[in-house]
């Protein structure tokens, strides 16, 4: 039975790809808990699984994509049991709403801005074309279109990227989704503008009560709007936990090479940090930890077997085999070990 | 926008003059003028007789807009309007030939003399500009009350107004205008009807001999039927003439019967045809077709773009490939057979002529299906690419449902290059189906520009080049415009960034 703070539970979900004949696992064994009203950013690197997980909550895995093993349940929906379009149909948008990438290619580019907010208004609040129209003006307004009226009837074409990524908000709340999937929403807007819709979001989620779940690889980003926060690698979470705890007391090396690799922490006149190698290929079968062959703090034990989620406090989990009571303590980077100072710091620099 | 249009428009009308001037320059500076005669027989049968032979050849010539010609009393008729009473229809001696050669002299002919009776004759060559300017100045002819001069009738009454006409009811009637009637109204599409301009494009020669190009191409053919006229107090009348088409007709030439019928100089009309046009036929024919063909693909690629992969797709897949594999002659013959073996439709169109519904079925159903293919392949193709586009995706996170996404959204965007291509489908169709026409024997375009290159009927084919041309260019801009219509991106303006 489920939890009842929670609004979605994951447990032991594979999602596999049939790939040129052969099958390979782009999410391993993810249990997860989304809790009402908080926002859960999920972070990783591109091809980690962030937006495979997602898209498996609102079932839209590509063609050749299936939930292999394990559950999503959604209050009372399993969804991981819901096989045809037409169940789907009942969860996407008016219970779970997704917003993409990219703002420029998210509109139909011959309906009008207007008519693709109320088509949805009409279907998901049932109004009239009329009622829509307004609830649709009010929306645009709320996500700070000005002269909402008169642009209700022009094309997305003559928007701007950040405006469209406004309108593209407001028909998420025009479904009135429990859930708001966010995959990341502002990789492709300016950082300006970022911070408007980041703020934008923040606010109609405190008006509108819904629960968040933040799709990005930029920590930045995560920090000003994620309650807690998934470390996502090679399909499997590999650390989670509280904002604070992610920052400021992570576990995980990997979760410290991306730290480390914050811009805001590089010092003048040195280079960037970056975290040597690529992830691995899902065509080979991983032995052990997926991170080791890129990890300075590997042990032999990390090329051998799979670490299991060791408890850090009762929100804290984090995979790695340095939790083990056999292994040695190591500190963490220096670097990122007064990670809170150096944000003060440079906050008071600007 | 309207910058635009104005300037497209322009060009439009530049390039219809460029490609028919360059057709008439090539056709009448590079095929050689006697080819003309390649396939007469009347050539062989005048040999005996060379002035006869040289009249008949000269008179072609000057039909066709090679040269000018006067034969003997044309001849003596021009030159004694300079100097009267000059007798030179003898092959009177040299007295009478420096008269002619000083009338010839000011007027740029060249006076010979037939081989056998050494009659003289006059001929001037028209340098090719001369020639353009002679098409291009008649091209348009504008009908005034001026129109008419004739001496023999100094009181004819010049004016334009507008009556209930016992022939033709409400309409625009113009005296001293060549036609009668230069507005009127009836039935027939597209129900208001007009005079007053006429385009001239030659007359036709050697086939179709005299006819006027125009006429030729969407001119009535058939038999003539007669039509039942009402010319109130209970007097009704059966005629075959074309009441709309009555033109001015000098005293000398207009027959009393007419005159009595319809008591004004406007006795010249044409008759009524009971089949339509060449243009007409394959227009009507083209029209149906496009329709079939529309209504049968359209909906075909939509459920095999909605069932990608499907049994559905991959039967219509097959359907497809096999319609371009097979030939279209072999496609045609096939399905004329089935249709005759099966259906009892006629093979041919003469069998039971235009008039008949049963003549269409055929050759519509085959031009139709002939480009299902096509369409089918690219309209499920455009769905495809759009099923693939974020918006899609972003429908369906909102919670559209398959068939909203794909009426509303796929349908339309995968529409606009198809919109875009309608009005360039319905060229194809004005110009006619060659092989479809042939089979069936349908008099429509189809044949039209082959004969006339293969009869060196120099006036059609330049006056189809000149058609065709205008029809091309003109539905691009239609097609153009269509997509403005349809797609708000697109807007059409001098400069891109306007």
């Amino acid at each position: 039975m489920m939890n009842d703070e929670n609004i979605l539970e994951v447990r032991n979900l594979n999602v596999s790809f049939q790939v040129r004949g052969s099958e390979i696992e782009a999410i391993h064994d993810i249990s997860l808990n989304l809790k009402k009203h908080e926002t859960l950013a999920i972070v990783g690197e591109s091809g980690s699984g962030k937006s495979v997980l997602t898209k498996a909550f609102t079932g839209m895995l590509e063609q050749n994509g299936r939930i292999s093993q394990g559950t999503i349940d959604y209050k009372e929906t399993r969804l991981s049991d819901l096989k045809v379009n037409k169940q789907w149909d009942k969860i996407r948008g008016k219970e779970i709403a997704t917003i993409f990438q990219d703002p420029m290619t998210s509109l139909d580019p011959i309906h009008t801005i207007g008519s693709q907010i109320s088509e949805v208004v009409v279907k998901h609040q049932k109004k009239s074309k009329k009622e829509a129209k307004q609830i649709a003006i009010d929306l645009m307004e709320k996500t700070g279109i000005p002269n909402a009226e008169k642009r209700y009837n022009e094309y997305p074409f003559e928007y701007s990227g950040g405006m469209r990524q406004r309108i593209v908000i407001a028909i998420a709340l025009a479904c009135r989704p429990e859930v708001l999937i966010c995959d990341e929403p502002t990789t492709a807007l300016d950082v300006t503008i970022q911070a408007q819709i980041l703020d934008l979001i923040k606010e109609l989620q405190a008006e509108y009560k819904f629960t968040i779940i933040f799709i990005t690889h930029d920590l930045g980003v995560v920090a000003s709007i994620a309650d807690r926060i998934a470390v996502m690698y090679s399909g499997k979470i590999i650390e989670i936990g509280t904002c604070e705890e992610i920052f400021y007391d992570s576990r995980h090396p990997y979760t410290w090479s991306l730290l480390s690799s914050l811009p805001q922490l590089a010092r003048k006149g040195e280079e960037l940090k970056s975290i040597p190698g690529t992830p691995p290929s899902l065509y080979k079968k991983i032995i052990g930890d997926a991170f080791a062959p890129r990890n300075q703090f590997a042990m032999s034990v990390d090329f051998k077997a799979e670490p299991p989620m060791f408890k850090v406090t009762e929100t804290h989990y984090a995979k790695t085999w340095l939790l083990d009571k056999r292994a040695p303590k190591i500190e963490r980077p220096e670097l990122i070990q007064n990670l809170h100072q150096h944000m003060l710091e440079m906050t008071a620099e600007d | 926008m309207k910058k635009y249009l104005f300037f497209r428009i322009l060009r439009s009308f530049l390039s219809i003059f460029l490609v028919t001037t360059i057709t008439y320059i090539i056709i009448y500076s590079l095929i050689p003028k006697r080819d003309v005669f390649s396939q007469d027989p009347l050539i062989q049968k005048l040999a005996s007789r060379p002035d006869k032979l040289l009249d008949y050849k000269n008179t072609a010539y000057h039909k066709m807009n090679y040269l000018d010609y006067y034969d003997t009393q044309t001849l003596v008729k021009k030159v004694q309007k300079v100097v009267p009473n000059v007798d030179v229809s003898g092959s009177h001696g040299k007295k009478n030939l420096s008269i002619l050669s000083k009338w010839a002299k000011k007027t740029g002919f060249k006076i010979k003399s037939y081989p056998s009776s050494k009659r003289y004759y006059a001929i001037r060559n028209l340098p090719l500009w001369e020639r353009l300017g002679r098409f291009y100045g008649n091209l348009v002819k504008i009908d005034t009350p001026w129109s008419v001069k004739d001496k023999n009738n100094p009181n004819l009454k010049r004016y334009l107004k507008i009556e209930n006409d016992k022939w033709v009811g409400w309409a625009l009637v113009g005296s001293g205008t060549k036609y009668r009637y230069q507005i009127y109204f009836n039935n027939l599409f597209p129900f208001i009807h007009q005079n007053i301009i006429h385009f001239d494009l030659g007359t036709s020669y050697p086939t179709f001999s005299g006819t006027s190009v125009l006429d030729v191409i969407s001119g009535r053919q058939g038999a003539t039927v007669s039509e039942k006229y009402n010319l109130g107090n209970g007097v009704t009348i059966n005629s075959a003439d074309n009441v709309y088409t009555r033109q001015y007709q000098s005293k000398t030439h207009r027959n009393a019967f007419d005159y009595d019928r319809y008591k004004d100089s406007y006795t010249n009309l044409d008759q009524n045809y009971q089949d339509p046009s060449m243009i007409g036929t394959s227009f009507r024919a083209g029209i149906f077709a496009l329709i079939i063909s529309y209504a049968i693909s359209i909906p075909m690629a939509f459920f095999m773009a909605r069932f990608k992969g499907k049994l559905f797709d991959k039967v219509g897949t097959g359907i497809v490939t096999l319609l371009i594999a097979i030939p279209s002659l072999a496609f045609i013959y096939a399905f004329r057979y089935i249709g005759a073996q099966l259906f009892g439709l006629p093979d041919s169109f003469p069998t039971q002529g235009a008039g008949s519904f049963g003549s269409w079925v055929m050759p519509t159903v085959i031009l139709g299906l002939l480009s299902v293919s096509g369409l089918v392949i690219w309209f499920r193709r455009y769905m495809i690419d759009q099923q693939q586009s974020d918006y899609v995706k972003f429908a369906r996170s909102k919670g559209l449902t398959d068939n909203e996404i794909y009426r509303k959204h796929i349908f339309k965007n995968a529409s606009i290059p198809i919109v875009q291509n309608i009005p360039g489908m319905i060229i194809g169709l004005i110009e006619g189906a060659t092989i479809t026409e042939n089979i069936f024997a349908m008099p429509g375009m189809g044949r039209m520009l082959p004969d006339a290159i293969l009869a060196h009927n120099n006036s059609i084919v330049i006056g189809l080049v000149f058609i065709f041309t205008t029809i091309g260019v003109l539905s691009v801009l239609l097609g153009d415009i269509l997509m403005v219509i349809v797609d708000p991106r697109i807007k059409l303006s001098a400069k891109g960034d306007e």
